[in-house]
């Protein structure tokens, strides 16, 4: 089960300006992909994501060591043998004009066709299987152009799926998508790697999406050599936190999910408990309070009445400052009356 | 449309390869072929031309000999030329994904144009045979200088191609452009008024001048950059996804830019030297044939081109003529004023203008 597909050796990469000049984005990087398994690539933005991705598919070439798919370095393939081994989804819109989702996922085809570029019931037979398998059959008449960015990403993903590859690697696949339809491109990226027993590499800013979603995690950090590892054993470990720290954010171990870091306005008691008591712990600490559970003897002590929803009548939260008590009905009114509480 | 279809139940689409749309075009050009052989300042019965045709004598003489040494050379060469400028500007379209591009975009009808400019203006040789009637000579003079002048640009562009990437291409190309154009004005400038006339003459395009002889030449070369161009429709395919995908794909874009380049310079080129630079059949016909087949693959747009750039240029030449009339309009003018609101609907009928070119 857990043939490496591809593997790197001290990898360098980076760009060259004009003949001695190099710019290393990134280096010593020693990874691999295994048969089976879906691995993200995260990291903050400009430490080389993309120029990583660009540099696993050959579109440029590395500045320093190897890469090896199935063992061969990546230079000695053909560029229609690589065609076949691996399948990319890159970040570029496309504008294909006249061309159905069928004839998109046709050119898939491309490094298995004749010459002339026909397709042969085979071919066909590959075409509708991949599309099938992205759940994209519906599509297969449409004109690209008219799909939405949703659908337009399953067809890219069955167009590489149609390259039949050993390997399957997307730039930012879910960067235009609303949150139904990233996680459904995650969803069928897991499923792919699972049921097909492909290799597949995407690059991605949904850290939570990945955490749930991803095998492994790559994590690219600025200068540094790329952390990789299961996403619990990285959060476990530090390394998660560690590369997103001090961009304004803030990884919550215990939460498994990031809260805005911002500086507190004070401390908060909030007494009570229930999904009622968490979603107003969750609107404190977006106004910026360290929120503390039970008395602690804070100056502000929120207790959670039970029995009443936001906008039912009569006092759902009783917010006590100093010695005044009040009753608020919804929790935009209690940061409201607490904000009247701040010197301004 | 295809031979074989599967069955009608299937819920899948076919790869529609519009056989059925080609074959009408096909026919539309037999019969716009035919007419043009029988119209013209002398009208000839259809009937007539078909015996002519299959090598037997007209009832008039003149008839015989209208039809062979005039009106054959001029419809076959409509119809090479069309199908090469649109095929040339559809491979251009797709290379530089840009709908404004056409087969002179990389400068090859400058390079013609400098070259005649050259011949007619600077040497004047042959300016005056031209302005006393058709001469062989003369007319093998120009077309030599005109093919010179597209073979320096194409050279140029070649060898500038695989260093740079394609959008600096077409800068470069307009750029080629710009300066031989100047070099030509700064020869008008210095001209006098009759070589001027003759010059202005050749630029209004006509498909009139080859001569059978000429024919020889132009005929083989034109099917041979057609032929390249049939061998890179599916390079063009790959390419419509852009450079990036193109390359995963498994292309080698320098290689299929190459040979893009060349059959689509090879077609402009030798158009332009022995019928003058026509203008809107290159950009107007691939616009028009995506309309009309509603395809984006080349392997349909290719042959489609062909026919409908054909069938375009016959028709341009045959309203040029005015049939009935003694009266000859420049064939740039009718391309033009044929072309401009062909393209203008075929755009507004699309939602979008990048929807009807496939970049």
């Amino acid at each position: 089960m857990n043939d490496v597909i591809l593997e790197t050796r001290s990898l360098a990469i980076g760009y060259r300006h004009g003949r001695k000049q190099t710019h290393r984005v990134c280096e010593q990087i020693d990874v691999r992909l295994f048969r089976g398994e879906l691995t993200c690539l995260l990291g903050p933005n400009g430490v080389g994501k993309s120029t990583l991705i660009r540099t696993l598919i050959g579109l440029q070439p590395p500045i320093d060591g190897t890469i090896a798919l199935n063992g061969r370095p990546l230079t000695d393939f053909h560029p229609h043998e690589l065609a076949r081994r691996i399948g990319v989804v890159l970040t570029e819109r496309i504008q294909t004009g006249m061309l159905t989702a069928y004839a998109l996922v046709g050119l898939g085809r491309y490094p298995y066709t004749s010459w002339a570029g026909g397709l042969s019931p085979a071919d066909e037979q590959v075409i509708r299987w991949a599309l099938t398998a992205v759940g994209a059959a519906p599509l297969a008449g449409r004109l690209v152009d008219e799909l939405s960015d949703g659908e337009r990403q399953k067809v890219m993903v069955a167009r590489a799926l149609a390259q039949e590859p050993d390997l399957i690697i997307l730039d930012e696949p879910t960067a235009y998508l609303d949150l139904p339809h990233r996680v459904e491109i995650m969803r069928i990226l897991r499923d792919l790697a699972r049921r097909e027993n492909r290799a597949i590499l995407l690059s991605t800013h949904d850290l939570d999406l990945a955490l749930r979603t991803a095998d492994k995690l790559w994590l690219l950090a600025a200068g540094g050599r790329p952390q990789v590892g299961a996403p619990e054993d990285l959060v476990l470990s530090g390394a998660f936190q560690e590369t997103f720290r001090g961009h304004g954010v803030e990884f919550d171990p215990m939460r498994g999910a990031f809260r805005t870091a911002s500086a507190a306005y004070g401390e908060i008691d909030l007494i009570g408990d229930g999904l009622k008591a968490v979603w107003t712990e969750r609107a404190l600490e977006r106004a910026g309070y360290d929120v503390h559970a039970g008395a602690n003897g804070a100056t502000i002590r929120i207790e959670v009445v039970d029995g009443r929803l936001p906008g039912e009548a009569g006092a759902s939260w009783r917010l006590t400052v100093g010695r005044q008590t009040s009753q608020i009905d919804s929790l935009a009114g209690l940061l409201e009356a607490i904000r009247q509480t701040q010197p301004s | 449309m295809t031979a074989q279809a599967p069955s009608q139940s299937s819920p899948w689409p076919s790869i529609g390869m519009r056989r059925g749309a080609l074959l009408v075009l096909l026919l539309l050009l037999a019969a716009l072929f035919l007419l043009s052989l029988s119209l013209g300042s002398v009208s000839i019965p259809l009937r007539q031309i078909a015996v002519v045709l299959l090598g037997g004598a007209a009832e008039k003489a003149t008839w015989t000999n209208i039809v062979l040494q005039f009106r054959l050379p001029k419809a076959l060469t409509a119809a090479l030329a069309g199908a090469a400028l649109a095929v040339s500007g559809l491979q251009m379209q797709t290379l530089f994904r840009n709908p404004l591009a056409g087969p002179f975009v990389l400068g090859i009808n400058s390079g013609a144009s400098l070259g005649v400019a050259l011949v007619i203006l600077a040497i004047g040789a042959p300016g005056a045979t031209l302005m006393a009637g058709i001469s062989l000579l003369a007319d093998f003079t120009i077309a030599a200088a005109a093919i010179l002048g597209a073979a320096a640009i194409m050279l140029v562009i070649l060898v500038v191609a695989p260093r740079v990437e394609t959008t600096t291409l077409l800068i470069l190309g307009l750029m080629v452009g710009y300066a031989t154009s100047a070099l030509v004005s700064v020869l008008l400038y210095f001209s006098i008024a009759e070589r001027i006339q003759a010059y202005i003459s050749w630029t209004f395009g006509s498909f009139g001048g080859v001569t059978w002889a000429q024919m020889r030449i132009m005929g083989p070369v034109i099917l041979a950059g057609l032929s390249i161009a049939w061998l890179s429709a599916k390079p063009l395919n790959a390419l419509l996804l852009g450079e990036g995908y193109a390359r995963t794909l498994g292309l080698t874009v320098r290689r299929a830019r190459f040979w893009i380049i060349t059959s689509a310079s090879i077609l402009a080129g030798v158009v332009t030297a022995f019928a003058g630079p026509i203008g809107f059949i290159g950009v107007a016909v691939p616009h028009l044939c995506r309309g009309i087949l509603r395809s984006s693959d080349h392997r349909v747009l290719v042959p489609g081109t062909i026919l409908v750039g054909a069938i375009s240029a016959l028709a341009a030449d045959l309203l040029a003529q005015l049939p009935g009339s003694q009266t000859i309009l420049p064939l740039n003018a009718v391309t033009a004023l044929l072309g401009a609101p062909v393209v203008t609907w075929v755009i507004l009928r699309q939602r979008r203008l990048s929807a009807s070119f496939g970049s």
